[in-house]
């Protein structure tokens, strides 16, 4: 074997890693840099260095460790997102490598020659730039950089998806044979669906976990906001009632001499006090911290929209109800309230009769929240709970999954799921006692 | 002895619920007992806990520390046999999810016929205080609670090998078999086809020539087969 048949594969497969490493993270590498000149040396000597050594289960494990500890260095973000570029860019050249070596059988077929690429060095250097380029394009094709960007953006926060592609990694590992240099004979043909299999059913279990977390991720986003939306809403109920003050006293000034302001002002008065101020009074004994805020953005404007919205807060449920929760306790309760109340407001908004109602009480042991709301009739009760049911069209129906989830990690938190004659019941028990672990 | 529980921090409208009662029970030869609370307390809660009596509940919504749905929540942790009633100063259509979730026999408006609309509600109180109400059962995972007044028909979906409990306006799949069903279910509902059983007190009329029964909604199904024919003929219109 010659210096350029061991290096120049190496080269190119580096020169285009490189590149689509760059594509993934969005940023240019830099190689004015002496360091990354010498890591890019390194590497070439390295993935030379076990063409000549190892073979091939050996090969794919070193040259992966290779490639992540280069990324590491030259990319500078971590040891996740080596990982998670490397298993891309591998991934992506696999997959590369499947399609350009069945598009080679069926030219030998179709024309009767025979392609022997291990013998031929050009024919191999051309190949691995086709490889090159193919896994490039299969990166710009706009559904799979989606699930790409999707996956770099939750791999970090769970655990799922880091083991599924672990488990991905060693699959690729065990079935891995150099498909250029491999007959295309039963093993091949086994392999290849071994590894569509695998990234069929990786996809299916990454989607929907994907999907929770970014949901998860949605209602985050807007807790963060809520306890300033709070702090805004109590403003707003000081002003109504200072401004419903004013006017008592002007009324108290007019003493009846002047009709129409006196009905005037009963008007507004009277308006006041049955619109936004009304709902704010009744959840004025809610707990701080992003609840009342929730419950008001989701329900405080759907008058607007024909819904019909009634709530009962009761005297039992106490301010400092969550005082002794976890952070992340009171975050899991927020986002279960979230999800309810989303897919109560839709099966509402769907339904003849459009009302909701909210009750929020305490029993001895513990805090209920229990919302009723109408519904239509296509909804299937039995399957509400799956992953991916919903009513309101694909790519929905994560709401209830994620909440069957948090119930599952917290034993505190309870939600049952009720119909009563045309209503929808959902209620959410939190635990009150020993809460704060 | 049935006791009729008025809850009202308002000792006019106590007094004023304390006649309708007298009102509505003077013809009658019921023992009865009227017991009124201004708020609630210890001897409210001993009472909500007292089993084996027949209660009939008339709460005021708007009660400052503890309100009437707090006191309907508090009896219905353990007790669904006693009739609730709620009076409130403003009604709101979404309060019917309250009385289905709480089984509440009514809302009573304190400024809209009130005292009139209080003697009717206690009537069918007294009427209801023996009659069992609600369809309740499980199915996969789900609990359901159903009006039996508001069933029409239970049907068998040969295709989805379930069972169909058809309202007024809903159409509930149900994975109990039909003969599941039949055994919770009173004496107005007769079956009427291997597949079917219907509720009789919403039937309008039985067409026995084409085997169409038609609903008080209108609603028609041709579920009657000869087996059961002489059974309906005598009881549905009897």
């Amino acid at each position: 074997m010659s210096l350029v048949d061991l290096i120049g594969p190496s080269f190119i497969f580096n020169i285009f890693q490189l590149k689509l490493s760059s594509v993934i993270i969005k940023e240019k590498i830099d190689f004015k840099n002496g360091k990354n000149i010498f890591l890019f040396i390194l590497l070439i000597v390295m993935l030379s260095f076990s063409t000549l050594v190892f073979n091939n289960f050996l090969r794919v494990v070193f040259n992966f460790l290779c490639l992540l500890f280069f990324y590491y260095f030259i990319h500078n973000k971590g040891i996740n997102v080596a990982f998670i570029v490397s298993f891309i860019a591998f991934f992506l050249f696999f997959m590369s490598e499947i399609i350009f070596s069945s598009m080679l059988y069926f030219v030998s077929q179709i024309w009767d020659i025979s392609i022997d690429i291990e013998k031929n060095t050009l024919l191999y250097l051309i190949s691995n730039i086709s490889i090159g380029f193919m896994a490039i394009i299969i990166y710009r094709i706009k559904k799979i950089k989606q699930i790409i960007f999707t996956l770099i953006k939750n791999y970090e926060k769970t655990k799922f998806t880091k083991t599924m592609l672990i488990i991905l990694m060693l699959i690729f590992v065990l079935v891995n044979k150099n498909f250029l240099l491999f007959d295309f004979y039963f093993d091949y043909l086994l392999n290849l669906f071994i590894v569509a299999l695998f990234c069929l059913i990786a996809y299916l279990l990454l989607k929907e976990k994907n999907a929770n977390v970014s949901l998860s991720k949605k209602y985050d986003q807007l807790f963060s906001y809520l306890e300033n939306y709070e702090k805004e809403l109590n403003k707003k109920s000081i002003i109504i009632h200072e401004f419903n003050n004013q006017l008592i006293a002007i009324k108290g000034f007019n003493d009846k001499k002047n009709k129409h302001l006196e009905q005037y002002l009963n008007s507004i008065i009277k308006d006041n006090q049955k619109g936004g101020e009304k709902f704010l009074d009744d959840m004025e004994n809610l707990p701080k911290g992003g609840l009342k805020g929730l419950i008001y953005y989701k329900l405080g404007y759907l008058k607007d929209e024909g819904i019909n919205v009634v709530t009962d807060i009761s005297s039992t449920v106490r301010k400092n109800a969550f005082a002794k929760f976890d952070p992340s306790l009171y975050r899991d309760i927020l986002k279960i309230v979230g999800v309810l109340l989303d897919n109560a407001v839709e099966a509402a908004k769907e339904s003849k009769e459009k009302q909701i109602s909210l009750e929020i009480f305490c029993t001895k042991n513990d805090f209920n929240i229990v919302l009723s709301n109408t519904f239509c009739n296509n909804i299937d009760l039995e399957k509400i709970d799956e992953s991916k049911y919903s009513t309101k069209g694909k790519d929905r129906g994560y709401g209830l999954a994620l909440v069957k989830q948090i119930v599952k990690d917290n034993p505190k938190l309870q939600v049952k799921k009720e119909i009563i004659n045309n209503f929808f019941v959902s209620t959410l028990t939190i635990e009150l006692k020993n809460t704060s672990n | 002895m049935l006791h009729f529980v008025i809850f009202d921090d308002n000792e006019l409208i106590r007094e004023k619920v304390n006649k309708v009662i007298t009102k509505l029970m003077l013809p009658t030869d019921i023992e009865y007992k009227t017991l009124e609370f201004s708020k609630y307390n210890k001897s409210f809660a001993q009472l909500i806990e007292r089993r084996g009596e027949k209660k009939i509940y008339i709460l005021d919504i708007e009660v400052d520390s503890y309100s009437g749905l707090d006191v309907a929540r508090k009896i219905r942790e353990r007790d669904w046999e006693s009739i609730i009633i709620v009076l409130t100063a403003h009604y709101e259509l979404a309060y019917d999810a309250f009385k289905n979730r709480l089984m509440l026999l009514d809302f009573i408006s304190k400024f809209d016929n009130y005292e009139q609309n209080l003697y009717d509600v206690l009537k069918l109180a007294l009427k209801a205080s023996h009659v069992k109400k609600q369809f309740s059962f499980t199915s996969n995972r789900m609990a359901y609670r159903v009006d039996y007044d508001d069933i029409l028909y239970i049907i068998k979906d040969t295709a989805k090998r379930n069972t169909i409990v058809k309202t007024f306006s809903k159409e509930y799949p149900v994975s109990l078999n039909l003969n599941e069903i039949m055994a919770m279910l009173p004496d107005n509902f007769i079956q009427t086809h291997r597949a079917c059983t219907i509720n009789r007190d919403n039937v309008k009329t039985i067409d026995f020539k084409e085997n169409i029964i038609t609903f008080i909604n209108n609603e028609k199904i041709s579920m009657l087969s000869k087996t059961y024919k002489k059974e309906v003929k005598e009881h549905v219109f009897s």
